[in-house]
This record gives structure tokens, sequence and C-alpha cells, in this order.
């Protein structure tokens, strides 16, 4: 269950950031994500700067690709469907595009750990 | 049993109606109106399944197109064409209001009669359905993945354009013709006058085969009866089209007696392919009218452009591109078979269905079979184009629609029924009352060479009780008849928006999985859209202030606007930045004079509004998209006129 239910299927080794990799999931992600995502507050989603710190890369990817899934059927998803109120919307995101903003995320985190 | 057997012959025409409408109430119990036991299981579409066709049906004064599903009869969705429609800001939003522009100015509705699926190789082909306006007259074209109304041309010269817009069998023409004389061009005379100065035309719009784009091509200027309904060739007959024409009397008041003399009018036949040559030999005149001509761009915004010119030729100049059929009796349907070689008249007020031969026809021109001439165009001898007539069709046989069986089915609106009879040996071998006073029926695919058959749909007028009553004003009936059998049985009524005059039918295979589900935001070419949140933001130009909105679930960006003043001319331009499948967002701030907004994923929108007062007004998602829906809206300030308060609003951190 760590790894989330979706089209990953494996846990995904995180090696040195790619800063190249991360610059483009930073574009996607203010394109796409900062409608309801912000880093350090709840808005309409809960807030991302830890979350590479609390998933795995496998489960933000899936959560990314398959929301409508995790949040019917993985239990963590579900606590924060019920929390938010708001079913996160599939966004036609590919799986390279959904590993990009992974490695943004790894940037933002409040320790900076990992770079 | 029909109701023809329950009136006495003694009575005439009039009171033959009369009594019939008497009698339908005795009918009703007499013959069994319901559908046989399995007709609930035939019908029933359990959920999470699909119906089996789309159905499309004209909305008639509505101005509408309606979509059914078959066999549920379950109403899917009303594309808004010629009127317009609040609910979906057509024809309020900036993007889609140049819809309406015609010679006349901003008409806002109009009276659809028939849909026409395009068709290639005589086939339909799933990708536009066309649709006439009669009264201002045009021709919309409307999208099927979209199901939007994408494209439409205003016709000149023409007055009730009714026997239109029928599609040729490669969707090289959709047709069009005047149902009401007038003179052509307009001018000021006596109405008196009509023999000497009332004309038609019968005209053609070419479809680019590529974009579907309309153009007025030609047109043939006719004497002025009445052109009244239109079948292209097919085939055999492919490069003809078939007119009916009645009012042969040339009457302009109390038609209804009037235009109803002669015991034979017409079915004019046209050789489009002909007309083609004689335009290309420089044949025709170019009239200086002015027409409309309107369509939605890449960008999901109409324009408008007025167009001049219309190129009319002259019968007497183009010999053989027009002849007239004898046809009993002010023939109202004409319908040509899937072989393309019968062309069948529905004579509204004729006792036989007469059918005509297209092959005894060509031989009929060869050996110069005419018994007169109107106007240049001859006049073919009825027995030298007649192929058979049916008899015993009822009272006032109208339409035809084929199955894949060489059956045909007439609807026959007096004695209310549908007659099933075959071009082997023209006898009636069934027979079914409907309820009350059909009009058009359809097969699916009943006017392509390959009919689906299973199904025909009686499209009736009066309705009466067939349904819960709902005050003065009912719901037209349809019913569901299962032709599969030999003999024909009743499976289902449903009511059906505005009045259907015609519907048309494809397999939901064909077209269900093209079906659009968003629009691209990346590819939206609006340009007032706003591709992210963070450009949102409010500019003022003088007294126009434009707002660039974005909304998802569930709140806009921006949702506190200040610095609005009395009068000024704000532009609402809403995006929906979503891409994911049916999350429309709606949009109304206070006292609009115009609609709300539908915006679809994607897609931009944009509704102009004047504040009158000072004042802060709520604006609102109206469209429920979420569980946090009743949130999402937002304030506008609006402060008098002068005061100078600066544009602010809030913008995502």
């Amino acid at each position: 269950m760590e790894n989330g239910i979706g089209p990953i299927k494996e846990a995904i080794e995180l090696e040195k950031i790619d800063h190249d990799e991360a610059e483009e999931g930073r574009k996607l992600f203010e394109a796409k994500c900062v409608l309801c995502h912000k880093m350090t507050e709840r808005y309409v989603g809960p807030a991302l700067a830890d979350v590479t710190q609390k998933r795995t890369a496998a489960y933000i990817m899936n959560m990314i690709l398959n929301p409508e899934e995790m949040y019917t059927r993985h239990p963590e998803a579900r606590k924060l469907l019920a929390e938010h109120m708001t079913q996160m919307p599939n966004l036609g995101l590919t799986h390279d595009e959904a590993r990009e903003i992974v490695e943004y995320l790894r940037t933002q985190t409040s320790t900076k750990a990992g770079s | 049993m029909s109701l023809l057997s329950l009136v006495p012959r003694s009575l005439g025409r009039v009171g033959l109606a009369a009594a019939l409408v008497v009698s339908s109430g005795c009918a009703k119990s007499a013959t069994p109106v319901g559908g046989s036991g399995d007709a609930a299981a035939r019908v029933y579409v359990a959920p999470g399944q699909y119906d089996e066709f789309y159905m499309f049906a004209s909305g008639g004064y509505s101005g509408q197109v309606s979509v059914y599903g078959l066999p549920s009869g379950r109403l899917l969705r009303v594309i808004p064409v010629f009127s317009q429609d609040a609910e979906k800001a057509y024809g309020y939003s900036e993007q889609s209001k140049p819809m309406f522009n015609t010679s006349y100015g901003f008409v806002p509705w109009d009276d659809s009669h028939h849909p026409s699926l395009s068709k290639t190789d005589g086939l339909n082909d799933g990708r536009w359905l066309f649709i006439n306006g009669n009264n201002t007259p045009r021709v919309a074209r409307i999208d099927l993945a979209e199901m939007n109304t994408k494209e439409i041309i205003e016709i000149p010269n023409a007055a009730g354009n009714h026997a239109s817009p029928f599609v040729t069998q490669g969707t090289e023409y959709v047709v069009t013709a005047t149902r009401f004389s007038v003179p052509t061009p307009q001018k000021d005379v006596p109405i008196s006058t009509y023999k000497e100065n009332f004309t038609g035309q019968i005209g053609f719009v070419a479809v680019d085969p590529n974009s579907g784009k309309m153009s007025l091509a030609f047109q043939i200027h006719m004497p002025g009866y009445d052109y009244d309904l239109a079948r292209p060739g097919k085939g055999p007959s492919h490069g003809w089209a078939f007119f009916t024409t009645y009012n042969t009397e040339q009457a302009n008041t109390l038609k209804e007696r009037n235009a109803s003399q002669n015991d034979k009018d017409f079915v004019t036949a046209v050789n489009w392919k002909q007309a083609e040559q004689c335009v290309a030999q420089g044949k025709a005149k170019t009239w200086p009218t002015r027409y409309a001509h309107n369509w939605v761009d890449e960008a999901d915004v109409a324009h408008s452009e007025m167009l001049t010119g219309q190129k009319v030729l002259e019968p007497a100049d183009c010999p053989g591109m027009v002849y007239f059929l004898p046809t009993p009796k002010s023939p109202h349907g004409v319908d040509v078979d899937p072989t393309g070689e019968y062309i069948v008249g529905g004579g509204k007020l004729a006792t036989v269905i007469p059918v005509h031969s297209f092959s005894k026809m060509q031989k009929a021109i060869a050996e110069n079979a005419f018994e007169a001439a109107i106007g240049g165009i001859p006049v073919l001898k009825y027995e030298a184009v007649n192929y058979c007539e049916v008899a015993n069709p009822g009272l006032g046989p109208l339409h035809d629609e084929f199955d894949d069986k060489g059956n045909v089915y007439t609807s026959v609106f007096i004695s209310s029924e549908i007659v099933k009879w075959n071009l082997k040996d023209c006898k009636v071998v069934d027979r079914i009352p409907v309820y009350y006073s059909i009009g058009h029926l359809m097969v699916p695919g009943g006017d392509t060479r390959k009919p689906d058959g299973k199904y025909v749909i009686a499209l009736n007028k009066i309705t009466k009780d067939r349904y819960l009553p709902t005050g003065p004003e009912l719901a037209q009936s349809a019913q569901l008849i299962d032709i599969s059998g030999d003999k024909m049985k009743m499976l289902l009524d449903f009511p059906t928006i505005g009045e259907p005059h015609y519907a048309q039918a494809i397999l939901a295979s064909a077209i269900k999985d093209k079906q659009m589900k968003t629009f691209s935001l990346a590819g939206n070419k609006d340009p007032f859209v706003t591709r992210t949140e963070k450009d949102a933001r409010v500019e003022r130009k003088g007294n126009v202030v434009h707002i660039y909105m974005t909304a998802v679930r569930s709140h806009f960006m921006p949702d506190n606007i200040e610095g609005i003043e009395v009068g000024d001319s704000v532009y609402w331009h809403v995006t929906n930045l979503e891409q994911d499948w049916d999350v429309p967002h709606g949009f109304a701030v206070t006292g609009a004079n115009n609609s709300e907004l539908l915006v679809m994923p994607g897609q931009t929108r944009t509704i102009a509004w004047v504040p009158d007062r000072p004042g802060v007004f709520p604006f609102y998602c109206t469209d429920f998209c979420s569980a946090l829906h009743q949130e999402m809206q937002g304030y506008i300030r609006i402060s008098p006129r002068g005061t100078g308060v600066q544009i602010s609003f809030n913008t995502p951190k």
C-alpha cells in the first residue's frame, strides 16, 4: 500500500535530484497543480512541501495518474478526501510528466533533505 | 383495425376528419394500444447500458435539434441551432451571438424542420447533421462529435425554406427551395398579381468535403408553385434531385381550397449535374442579393460576414435541367428507395400512392414523351413515368421510408396510421394505427442505400390523451414500432420537444466513441483565454473592463474585484481550467440582462454586463461541480461613476 494503487506497480529508486527534470516539474506544477495545492498551507488540497518525505515516489505518481481509484480505494487517500471534500481530478498527465512533478516536489521540502 | 372502417362512407372529406377526431377516443379502447408482452423488454435499456441508436429530431417551432436514444426514447440533449438558449448562453455569449446574424439583422428564432445526416456513398457517415430554418430561410450545419452548431448560411430569394436541407449521395450539396412563392427578387406589387409576379427557386448549397463549409452554388428560377419537400437521388439516380410541387393552381389566398383543385400537381426532377455544366458554361446570371454567412472558427468563436450575389439559372437557358412529373394530388412527400430507381410521391390529397420509375423517366425524356411545357420545363406524360399506384393506402398519405427488405412504410395523416407495402407488387400488406395524426416517419437509415431497418418511428402531430396532461399545451408524441417481423408491433410511446417534423437516426456505435470529452486547454485559441490562475487579472481600457477569470473546482480567480464603475462595459471572460470529463462550470452575476455562462472544460466563454447601480454584487457557479460548489462564488464592487477607485483583485499567493 505504500506505493499506492495505479499504473506504477513497483517502488521507484530515487537518486540525486535532477534539477533539469525538477524545472520541468515546476512548470507543470504551476500550470496544473497550483489551482488546488500550495506548499506550506492547506488550500483546496493538502499542503505539498513535505509530501516526498511522507509518501513514496510511486505513491505520489499513482495519486497524480490515478486519482479516482486512489481516493476511492486507498485508505490514506480516502482519509484526505474525507478531510478536504473535493475529489482530485485526473489531469491527463503522462508518466514522464508525473515523474517530473515528483522531482520538483523533492526540491520543495522544508528541510531540503536529499538534495 | 383501421380508423377508416369506423367512419361512414357518405361523409365528405371535412366531415371525415371531424368524425375521425371524435372517433379516435373510441378507437383507443377497440384496439390494443400498448405494446405486446415483450415490448417492455425490447425498449428497456438497463442502468449502465446504452441505447442502440442516436435519433436526431427537428425541434420544429422550437428551432433546435433534439437527440434521443433508441429504443428507450430518452432525451439525451437539445442542440441549440436557430433559437437562443439561455441555459447554454447560446446567442447570449459574445462568442455565439454572431450565429444569429441575417440580412434582417439579429434573428433569435426559427422553425427547424428536416434534419439530414451527411452521407458518403449514400450511407450515413457520422460527420455532420444539416437542418433548415424555414421562416428566415437558412441552413445550419451541426458537428456530430461536439453536437453543436458550427455554421449557418442564409438563403436569398427564398421564402419558406421547407424542401431543405436534404443531402445528396456524397454530400456534394444540400438543397433549398421556396414553399411560399414570392416576387423574386422582392418588389412591391399587389398580392392578386401572384400569377404574373410570384416565382420560386430551387437551390443548391455546396458543402466542402473536408471542412463542411457551406457556400451558395446556384439556384434555379422556377414557376410560382409551392416547392415543398425534396429527396436527392442515389445510385442510378445520383445527380438528380426530386421536389414535390403543388399549388399549380397558383392560388394566393385561401389556399386550403384554392390550391387543392387540380387532380395532379408535380414532382419536379432536377438534373443538378446538368445545372453544374450550364453554370460552368456561363449560362447563369448573378443576382445582386445580400445574405449572411456565420461560422464558428478554430478558436470556437463565431463570426458573421455579409456576402452578395447568387448565380441563378433560368430553365429555358439550360435544357435538360428540369422536368415536371405529374403526380396526384398536392403531393407532400417525395422519397427515393434504396436502389435509387423508385421515386415515391406522398399524394396528400390523393387516393393512391404514386410511384415513378427513374429509368422510365429517362426513357420518356429520350423519347420526348412530353404532354406540355411550362416556362421551358417539359411536363412528362404520367403514364410514361409511372411505375405503379398503391391502392387503398388510407386517407392522406404523406411520407415514405424504406427498410432493408424492400418494404416501404407510408405515414397516413387523416386516417392516422402507417401502412406497409413493397415495391414488388405495390400492395398494402400491413397497417398499424398511430396516436394521433402522423406527419413524418423515420426508419434508421431509411433514406440511405442500406437502411438499418428494425424500427419505424411515428412522429405524430396530435397528442391528446397519450400522456399525463400538462395544461393546454402538450408535448408531441412519438411512437416506436418494431418492423422486424411481418406484422408491425407497437413498442413505445415517448413525448418529444417542440414539433419533430422529421428525424434521422444513426447507429450509436458509429459516433459514440468519437464524442468530444473536453476542449484542450493547451489548444485554446480564444483571444481572451486565461490558461493559469497566475494570469488571471482585470484590465481597464477607458470605460471597458476585461475580467480574465479562471474557474476550477471550487473557486474562481479572481473572486474579489473592485474598481468597476456604474456604466462600465464589463466583459467576463471565464476559462474553465478542468481537463476532466463532464466538469462544466457555470457563471452568473446579479441583474445580467442576458444569461448565465456555461463553460465546458478547457473552454473560454464571455458574457457582457453593464452595472447600473453602486454596491457589491455576487457572482457564482451555476452548474453543480463539486462538494464545495456552493462556495464557488465571488464579489464585484461597483463604485459610482467618476469616483476613481482603482481596479484591484485577489491573486493566488
